[in-house]
């Protein structure tokens, strides 16, 4: 029983590590595409050199049971690991359908309010197992999500003033062009390999929960290749829609503009992790782009595609939220 | 727009990786690894190689055609 139970963690993990690499690898390369500086072919080849790297390298160092910092209880996940398979299973269906639409979202907040979602069910249950939601860490979670966008669109519009006056004393501007260019795509390449280091370790904490308990030889480092591999079918099969959202979706970038916009949100993003809190790169990224936007006033930006990727961010970590829910209900009930 | 249409590279890169996947599973995942890694790096190189090539026949028949 306890293998097959592992056998769906360990597809349920490897379904969010695909989420992962479809829906986030806009963040790491959309700019570097929309500006032109790299090809779709080029960008994605980039991606499965880095997350692997990322995923071999340090993977392992971030591999912890999922929900640790949510959900407080007697590791309640490890008790009942068909929870956290169904946990996983509701927050990949929500970001699929959104890859399929092209908007980025960020599949950490679907994860989170999957999480929340079980943890509310599994407090329903006491004789069950004991589990309750640290609504205290929550609240600041979500209050930095809130804030991530407009951090990174004010950054974002910063670093473009720094940078637009001496370059329009600049004499041959193909040059600093070509240097911006190179610094989106080694930022890009940075932020592939952050996702095999970091995200791959949340895309399998319900595979590790679950066979922690195996008797397996290098379990922690197969779970990252494993994540890692996930990571990089998804950037290949099924990346391109919300790489083009990214792109060219809000707003067309150029060398600068998309510098500008990954340097915002990569300050905005560090900025947070100083502090403890995890927020998402997507949000960063598209809060970066907005504000360069803003430079021109609102008019080069598409309105539309913003309100909608958006109500995107809102109804991710909330459908994820119900559907984990009454899926947990299900099974303590059964 | 191309959703699930998959290109030819796409779908060797899909492969290597899998492959990459069991030989890391079966054995150190390092190997895995690194297969794909060599296999990703190898096939770029070869394509940049034959672009190269091509462009170079497309200048050489562009130039004559001129003469």
């Amino acid at each position: 029983m306890i293998e097959l139970v592992a056998l769906a963690a360990l597809i349920a993990s490897f379904y969010v590590a695909w989420n992962i690499g479809s829906n986030n690898t806009g963040n790491a390369m959309g700019t570097a595409v929309g500006a032109n500086v790299l090809s779709y072919r080029r960008a994605i080849t980039l991606m499965v050199i880095f997350i692997p790297l990322g995923a071999a390298l340090e993977g392992y160092k971030v591999m912890k049971p999922v929900g640790t910092q949510i959900i407080i209880g007697n590791n309640p996940f490890s008790v009942l690991p068909q929870v956290a398979a169904a946990a996983m299973v509701s927050a990949g269906i929500w970001v699929t359908i959104q890859t399929k639409r092209g908007y980025p979202v960020s599949v950490h907040q679907a994860i989170i309010g999957a999480l929340v979602g079980a943890g509310l069910a599994m407090g329903m249950f006491p004789k069950v197992v004991t589990a309750q939601v640290n609504w205290l860490r929550l609240v600041k979670i979500v209050g930095a999500w809130a804030l991530t966008p407009f951090t990174a669109a004010f950054f974002a519009f910063l670093i473009y003033r720094i940078f637009e006056v001496p370059i329009r004393r600049v004499k041959a501007p193909e040059k600093l062009n070509l240097i911006f260019g190179l610094s989106v795509v080694m930022s890009g390449c940075y932020v592939a390999y952050t996702m095999g280091a970091n995200d791959v370790g949340t895309a399998m904490g319900a595979a590790y929960a679950v066979s922690s308990g195996l008797n397996i030889a290098n379990i922690v480092e197969k779970l990252a290749l494993l994540g890692a591999i996930g990571v990089a079918i998804g950037s290949l099969t099924y990346s391109r829609r919300t790489l083009e959202t990214v792109g060219s979706g809000i707003m067309p970038l150029g060398p600068l503009t998309a510098f500008a916009a990954q340097l915002g949100a990569a300050l905005t993003v560090h900025m947070f992790t100083q502090f403890g809190f995890p927020v998402s790169t997507t949000e960063a990224i598209i809060g970066g782009i907005t504000g360069v936007g803003l430079i021109g006033g609102m008019a080069g930006i598409g309105r539309r595609k913003l309100r909608d990727i958006v109500m995107a961010w809102i109804s991710t970590p909330t459908v994820s939220l119900i559907l984990t829910f009454s899926l947990t209900s299900l099974i303590l009930l059964v | 727009m191309s959703g699930m249409t998959l290109e030819y590279w796409q779908i060797t890169y899909v492969l290597a990786v899998f492959i990459g996947l069991l030989i890391g599973w079966i054995s150190n995942p390092w190997f895995g690894a690194a297969f794909i890694w060599i296999f990703v790096i190898v096939v770029e190189a070869l394509s940049f190689q034959k672009k190269k090539r091509i462009e170079k026949v497309r200048a050489g028949t562009q130039g004559a055609s001129r003469a």
